[in-house]
């Protein structure tokens, strides 16, 4: 990934992303999804779920994915300035079985008190890697837990991450 | 080399290498490029058929399509190789279905475009494989005076053929003839009056979104959540092939105007869909998928003339009985060749008022005077009344607002989307387009607020005098403009102006003063926070401080939150409801963009949110996994209808968010719904569409599983079935 790691030096003020939810604040919820580094000319494939839960400094991480057109090679917790922006910033290797198309993910990872405020802010997210897209096949961003209604499901409010 | 590559080889006598550079001479410091002479006749046609809708055919880029020649495209790829931009065009294009054309191909189109930026072919054809060389070192260096690379006027044309970005289902549109084709004469047909545009007859939809107020809001309510799941096709009508399709129709004493792509009027019985008359203007649609700028959202009507304004910044008035031609006026300048119109036009005070896009900055034919305005036209005549300039230059109020760049170097402040009115006041609200070019580096106005680009403006009807004027985003730089609808809502005796821009904030201004009231986001935004206080959005440190090789993330992209499709406020539940998307980019300075879904959104591009118009408070919302692509109506009937990307137009109930009613259309339903009433009975009316800008090609690129075809302008209307019994 060919993005600068000095956009670690961001302000907090402007990166730290205020989470406007109702939901549970110390769990933490993400579908994965295709990341922007795929060829574009490529197959859009794959799908997954992670659900974290924050104790104290212990983050569990439990999860799946499946769907993907090659074979996964690792998969990682990074940071960036804000949701949503991939600096690729290594926070922690996730544990799962490599090689196939499709896994589960349970991992149990210890934070620092930065780390805990990244989380907390909406910069964590997790990659997916596989042998064809080593940049990143899917990804999510780590927001507090809501779980999706549905398509075309109302909801009262307006929940996102602002 | 297939068949079609050695027909163009053998016409090779009709090409003459670009020999007009300033200054160059084959001795010169450029080398030959790595491309053949015979390589730039397929090349040219590749281009034509694949690439010219969104980069046009001078190369210049619109909308989101990068420039592909001049100082744009110098800065973005001159310090990278040939074999980098093969790469580039290979895995990324045409948009949405990159790698799909061969590699012949993809060689072909590139030696073209290294050709128009000066570069000399030399002895061997360009392909997949050759070695990158960089590009400064063949195309023509900053200052000459470019050129295209010659095509004898003897050369064959290029073929009318299907093309990959048809999806080889949608031939092209073939030349139709011009003129009042189907003679007619409307009897039942009523003046307008100045007092029927101010109060509009519940049966008609007289102009854009219903009403001077931009409220898209009908208090018809035969059609309501309890007689909605009755909907039916009462008639539809096939609309003119190719193009941009992005209309309003409007109703008046039984009658549907409808523009169609080609600038074809037609009158249709609106009970029936009985054609009437028919007025072919022209020029035909050139592409089977329109990129947007040849869009018209929307004709008018006033007296006894119907007004609208083309692709080419023509004015045009016709008879409204009876289709004929009335008079033509120029929005543009046809003596600098510049000006383009998609917003339609809007009559006021017997004023016939449109906004101006595609004009100003480097690479325009006439780049030191052809600013973007906005103008006003006697309807009676045609004569231009007045003009206001959204470029503030050198020596004006708000010409210190560009950090010192050239007059010549400003650009941008289209006004693309139609302002609405004030009768009260007397005032018209417009919103204006950002800077160009949209990054701040290269453009040089750092946080500098660019009058009156990104702004919303307050006119006076009468002068086009500027009342006041609101930034909304200075120093953009992202493609993210605040361009869209201003609705205007009272709150007691505070009048208000309410407005959503790309950047996904729900904008409330007094609109009287200008002054700002109040501001919420509606999607995730993770580039810029607006200041409570004082409503000044604040850059993330990153997007200000990006070079030219940076990755820049966008939540959201240039597709932006929301975009043309617009707003409704249902007046009796006091309530905005607001077609939004979700999705986010990668942004380089070349032009790359890579998009991604939004965090937090499941895949959903796609939502509708509900706010309420005095606190901006979030009322309810859905999601789906594909984007809107109509504008939104709310009717008295508690219903609000809305069209997407995928062939869907529901009706939801407007206090929940509830679909009550959905069918499935022949394409991407695009345009704005409409609701009237012939004899008392209550119809839905909605088009289809394709071509578009990045609310029609992002989605192209991000859901890959939505098939639909690539055609299929047309219009639907429904009606409750004669037994259906009044239910309120």
């Amino acid at each position: 990934m060919s993005f600068k790691v000095a956009l670690i030096s961001m302000s907090l003020t402007l990166s730290g992303a205020a989470i406007a939810s109702e939901a549970t604040a110390d769990s933490y919820r993400t579908r994965l999804v295709t990341a922007a580094f795929q060829s574009p000319s490529g197959p859009f494939e794959g799908d997954g779920e992670v659900v974290a839960t924050l104790s104290g400094r212990t983050l569990k991480l439990h999860g799946h994915f499946e769907g993907l057109v090659s074979p996964v090679t690792r998969l990682r917790l990074l940071s960036g300035a804000a949701v949503g922006v991939p600096d690729g910033i290594d926070i922690a290797d996730i544990r799962t079985a490599t090689g196939a198309p499709s896994g589960r993910i349970k991992t149990t990872l210890t934070l620092t008190p930065a780390q805990r405020e990244l989380l907390a802010t909406g910069r964590l997210y997790v990659q997916v890697e596989t042998k064809a897209a080593p940049e990143g096949a899917l990804w999510g961003w780590l927001l507090p837990n809501h779980p999706f209604p549905g398509e075309n499901v109302p909801e009262e409010r307006n929940w996102y991450a602002k | 080399m297939n068949s079609k590559r050695i027909l163009f080889a053998s016409a090779v006598f009709a090409v003459v290498g670009a020999t007009t550079m300033t200054g160059l001479s084959a001795s010169g410091a450029m080398r030959a490029g790595p491309f053949s002479a015979a390589q730039l006749i397929a090349g040219k046609q590749a281009y034509e058929e694949n690439c010219a809708g969104c980069h046009q055919s001078s190369l210049a880029g619109q909308g989101d399509a990068m420039p592909l020649t001049g100082a744009g495209f110098r800065l973005a790829w001159e310090k990278r190789t040939t074999s980098e931009l093969y790469k580039q065009i290979h895995d990324t294009m045409p948009l949405g279905v990159g790698g799909s054309l061969s590699k012949d191909t993809y060689a072909d189109i590139l030696a073209y475009i290294l050709s128009f930026n000066g570069a000399q072919p030399g002895a061997v054809a360009l392909t997949s494989t050759t070695p990158g060389i960089t590009i400064a070192d063949v195309i023509a260096p900053a200052g000459a005076a470019g050129s295209s690379p010659i095509i004898a006027e003897t050369a064959p044309p290029p073929a009318q053929t299907a093309k990959v970005s048809d999806n080889d289902r949608g031939a092209p549109p073939a030349p139709k003839m011009e003129g009042l084709t189907v003679a007619g004469q409307i009897r039942n047909y009523s003046d307008v009056t100045d007092a029927m545009l101010r109060n509009p007859p519940d049966s008609d939809w007289i102009m854009y979104r219903g009403g001077y107020r931009g409220w898209s809001y009908s208090k018809l309510d035969a059609i309501n959540d309890k007689t909605v799941g009755k909907l039916q096709l009462v008639w539809s009508w096939a609309m003119t092939a190719g193009g941009t399709q992005e209309t309003t129709p409007l109703i008046h004493d039984g009658t549907l105007f409808l523009w169609n792509p080609g600038n074809v009027i037609q009158a249709l019985r609106a009970d029936t869909g009985e054609l009437l008359w028919e007025n072919r203007i022209g020029p035909a649609p050139q592409r089977a998928f329109g990129a947007g700028s040849d869009a018209n959202r929307t004709i008018a009507i006033y007296k006894d003339k119907l007004f609208l304004s083309t692709h080419e910044a023509k004015l045009i008035a016709l008879d409204a009985r009876s289709g004929k031609t009335v008079w033509q006026a120029d929005i543009g300048d046809p003596a600098l060749k510049f000006g383009e119109t998609t917003a339609g036009v809007i009559v006021v005070n017997g004023k016939v008022i449109s906004g101006l896009s595609s004009c100003g900055g480097p690479g325009s034919p006439a780049d030191a005077k052809a600013h973007c305005y906005i103008s006003a036209y006697d309807a009676d005549t045609g004569k231009r009344v007045w003009k206001f300039q959204t470029v503030a230059l050198e020596g004006e109020p708000g010409g210190e607002t560009w950090n010192g760049v050239p007059d010549n170097k400003r650009a941008g402040g289209e006004a693309w989307i139609l302002g609405t009115y004030d009768p009260d006041l007397n005032l018209m609200y417009w919103g204006t387009a950002q800077a160009k070019p949209w990054r701040r580096d290269m453009r040089g106005t750092g946080d500098a607020s660019t009058l009156y680009t990104s702004n919303t403006i307050a006119l006076d009807a009468d002068s086009g005098k500027l009342k006041w004027h609101f930034s909304h985003q200075p120093g953009e730089t992202l493609d993210l403009d605040e361009a869209f609808e201003r609705v205007l809502v009272d709150e007691g005796d505070r009048k208000v102006l309410l407005t959503v821009g790309k950047p996904g904030f729900l904008w409330k201004l007094d609109r009287v003063t200008g002054e700002y009231l109040q501001s919420v986001p509606t999607i995730l935004n993770n580039v810029s926070k607006v200041d409570e206080k004082t409503g000044v959005p604040v850059l993330r440190p990153d997007v200000v401080d990006q070079k030219l090789e940076d990755w820049i993330a966008s939540c959201p992209g240039p597709h932006g939150g929301h975009n043309w499709q617009a707003t409704s406020y249902h007046q009796p539940s006091n309530t905005l409801v607001v077609p939004l998307s979700q999705s986010c980019v990668l942004l380089r300075a070349n032009g790359s963009q890579k998009l991604y879904p939004m965090p937090g959104t499941d895949g959903m591009l796609g939502r509708l949110s509900a706010f309420d118009a005095k606190t901006l408070a979030p009322k309810w919302t859905f999601q789906q996994r594909s984007s809107f692509l109509t504008s939104v109506l709310t009717t008295g009937g508690n219903l609000a209808f809305v069209g997407d990307f995928d062939r869907n137009f529901r009706a939801v109930d407007v206090r929940t968010g509830k679909t009550l009613w959905k069918t499935r259309l022949g394409t991407t339903v695009q345009g704005h719904p409409v609701t009237f009433s012939v004899n008392g009975k209550q119809y839905i009316a909605v088009t289809t569409g394709v071509g578009g800008g990045s609310p029609q090609q992002k989605p192209m690129e991000l859901l890959p599983e939505v098939h639909r075809p690539l055609h299929g302008n047309e219009i639907y209307v429904f009606t409750l079935p004669e037994d259906t019994r009044a239910a309120k």
